[in-house]
């Protein structure tokens, strides 16, 4: 192994050099700017389950988003989607992903004339959800024993693939974003359920900070609008199910974060994936940051297994954690990125961590809730929403909560409609929550 | 439940291509019973385990991997040399399924040091076509 020899006590700056992202609002920042900017919706009625929304991605060539890879089908949606998303960071990033001679690479808008492979010892932080597509391969697996002796029952139905496990593991995608992408340092994988793929940005950011490794790339990606993955939210009664599906526009109207009609998330999927490298090192090869990483912080609540602590107590040692490692206080913080998933629980617990954070110490940054744009993305959320953050700053603009007629609090300066991003001569401070079933905290907090 | 089939071996070596070639991503035509899996194809113990669940539920056979894609040919070959038991026997033994100037061939290129495996679709073919025949043969 290539030794990496920064010492521990040496903190480096660290930037964001490459983004990639496969959202329902698009597959390019240029054309998820354009969405949010336009008032795009792309929440539709759920064929899976009546009366249920979501938000898919459409336009999704796996072949051609993955390149033509014949392993391709051991990955589950949301692992296809963390792959085109990884290919497409790397290749911003100006990292060559030809691991397979031949392999056509994956077009995007940044490629580097000259792509180089990844320094030896790149590290992988991935974030990964559980796979509940069971449609797909378990009505074979669990057919019912017939009586014919010909046709072999259970979990031996020849019907099911050699290697139909690949599809559940949790680190299937993350190997096949080592192999095609050529990574080979430090590899995590992390099921904090909807945490994941912000504290993935984190970790991978602290491996760099702290002289781990030389760089690292963090992603995630995840799909759960499957029929089985649509009834397992159902069932938790976690969604709405009484859209009426005559009703054409009721999808577009069903997400509405902080909003006091709120009545339940809609579910999204995606896939969002970024390089992470010591801005020095980036500077001096004359690369441009897409955005610099300042710190991360991450709480359990210790308290239930899906519902939040009611005032957020260990989410707010999460943010005060990300704040202390970014060195900053909470009035530095320009915007917030809030989890903002539309559930009853969920935003009023926010509410009282945003407003005891900041309003009562006489802040006001801007709110803003991306899910109400792309649903949510389940263990890709984080990774999703930084992707759209990243891709409106670039456009010069935080975006607004949509379908926000009611606000649940007056304290808060919730975004209505798309504003200039804010920030002044130091760039613009952004905090982005996140928090998972089984009291899962992260947060983040960057400058874009 | 599998598809009526004839059991001609061309039929079965081209019902194998059909299988096999969106395994590795190629056009079926492209293959024949001459192909060498792991020397013409990027074929992979992982692929291995594919094609041999994709046999069972062609064909409705069970599938024995080591005999089916040969895969201990050289421990065979270095066993029979250690008993002093005539290779050509040993394998015939092994490998019902290939004929004795299919085993000759097998023999040759194994003897030939660093040579790619010499398992084709032909050689699989041949494998089901027994099977199919010896499973004929105690049902009736």
């Amino acid at each position: 192994m290539q030794s990496f020899s920064s010492p521990p006590h040496h903190s480096r700056r660290v930037v964001i050099t490459g983004a990639g992202a496969v959202t329902p609002l698009g597959h390019t920042p240029r054309d998820m700017a354009r969405a949010i900017r336009e008032g795009y919706s792309p929440f539709r009625h759920a064929a899976g389950l009546p009366g249920a929304a979501c938000a898919p991605v459409r336009d999704f060539d796996e072949a051609a988003a993955t390149g033509r890879w014949r392993h391709r089908r051991y990955l589950s949606r949301g692992g296809l989607l963390a792959l085109a998303a990884a290919l497409a960071a790397a290749g911003q990033a100006g990292y060559a992903c030809t691991a397979t001679p031949g392999m056509p690479g994956v077009a995007t808008d940044g490629d580097a004339p000259h792509p180089q492979p990844f320094p030896e010892d790149t590290a992988l932080v991935a974030a990964s959800g559980p796979n509940m597509d069971v449609g797909a391969d378990f009505p074979a697996a669990c057919a019912p024993r017939t009586g014919d002796s010909t046709v072999a029952p259970g979990l031996e139905h020849p019907g099911l693939d050699a290697l139909w496990m690949l599809r559940w593991l949790p680190n299937t995608a993350a190997s096949a974003v080592a192999m095609r992408c050529g990574i080979r340092g430090e590899g995590l994988v992390l099921g904090t359920a909807c945490a994941a793929s912000l504290q993935a940005v984190g970790e991978a950011a602290r491996r760099v900070r702290w002289g781990l490794a030389p760089a690292a790339l963090a992603v995630g990606g995840d799909s759960r609008l499957s029929e089985g993955g649509l009834l397992s939210y159902a069932r938790a009664g976690a969604i709405q199910r009484d859209l009426n599906p005559a009703d054409a526009a009721a999808p577009h109207h069903a997400c509405r974060p902080f909003d006091a009609a709120r009545r339940g998330f809609v579910p999204g999927e995606g896939g969002a994936a970024f390089v992470l490298e010591p801005r020095d090192a980036v500077l001096a090869r004359g690369a441009a940051p897409l955005a610099e990483v300042l710190g991360m912080g991450a709480t359990l609540d210790g308290h239930a297994l899906t519902a939040p602590e009611p005032d957020a107590r260990r989410a707010e040692a999460a943010v005060r954690g990300a704040l202390a490692e970014a060195g900053l206080s909470p009035g530095y913080v320009h915007w917030v990125a809030a989890h903002g998933t539309g559930t009853v629980l969920n935003d009023a617990a926010e509410i009282r961590l945003l407003e005891r954070m900041f309003a009562d110490a006489g802040h006001a940054p801007a709110v803003t809730a991306v899910k109400s744009w792309t649903g949510h993305c389940a263990s890709a959320c984080g990774a999703v929403e930084l992707a759209v953050l990243l891709a409106c700053a670039a456009d010069g603009f935080l975006p607004p909560v949509r379908n926000l007629s009611a606000p649940e609090s007056d304290r808060l300066d919730f975004v209505r409609e798309a504003r200039p991003l804010p920030g002044n001569g130091n760039g613009s401070i952004g905090l982005l929550l996140n928090f998972g079933f089984g009291g899962q905290n992260a947060a983040l907090v960057v400058r874009l | 439940m599998p598809e009526h089939i004839r059991h001609e071996p061309h039929d079965i070596a081209a019902a194998i291509a059909t299988l096999v070639a969106p395994i590795f991503d190629v056009d079926a035509a492209t293959l024949s019973p001459s192909t060498r899996l792991m020397a013409d194809l990027p074929c992979e113990s992982i692929d291995l385990l594919e094609i041999g669940a994709g046999l069972n539920r062609r064909f409705a056979i069970p599938v024995r991997d080591a005999a089916a894609f040969l895969t201990d040919l050289r421990i065979h070959v270095l066993e029979a040399e250690r008993t002093g038991e005539a290779p050509e026997a040993r394998l015939a033994r092994e490998y019902p399924h290939l004929s004795a100037a299919r085993v000759a061939e097998v023999l040759a290129a194994v003897r030939v040091p660093g040579a790619p495996p010499v398992l084709t679709i032909g050689d699989v073919a041949a494998y089901v076509a027994w099977s199919l025949a010896r499973h004929a043969g105690t049902s009736a």
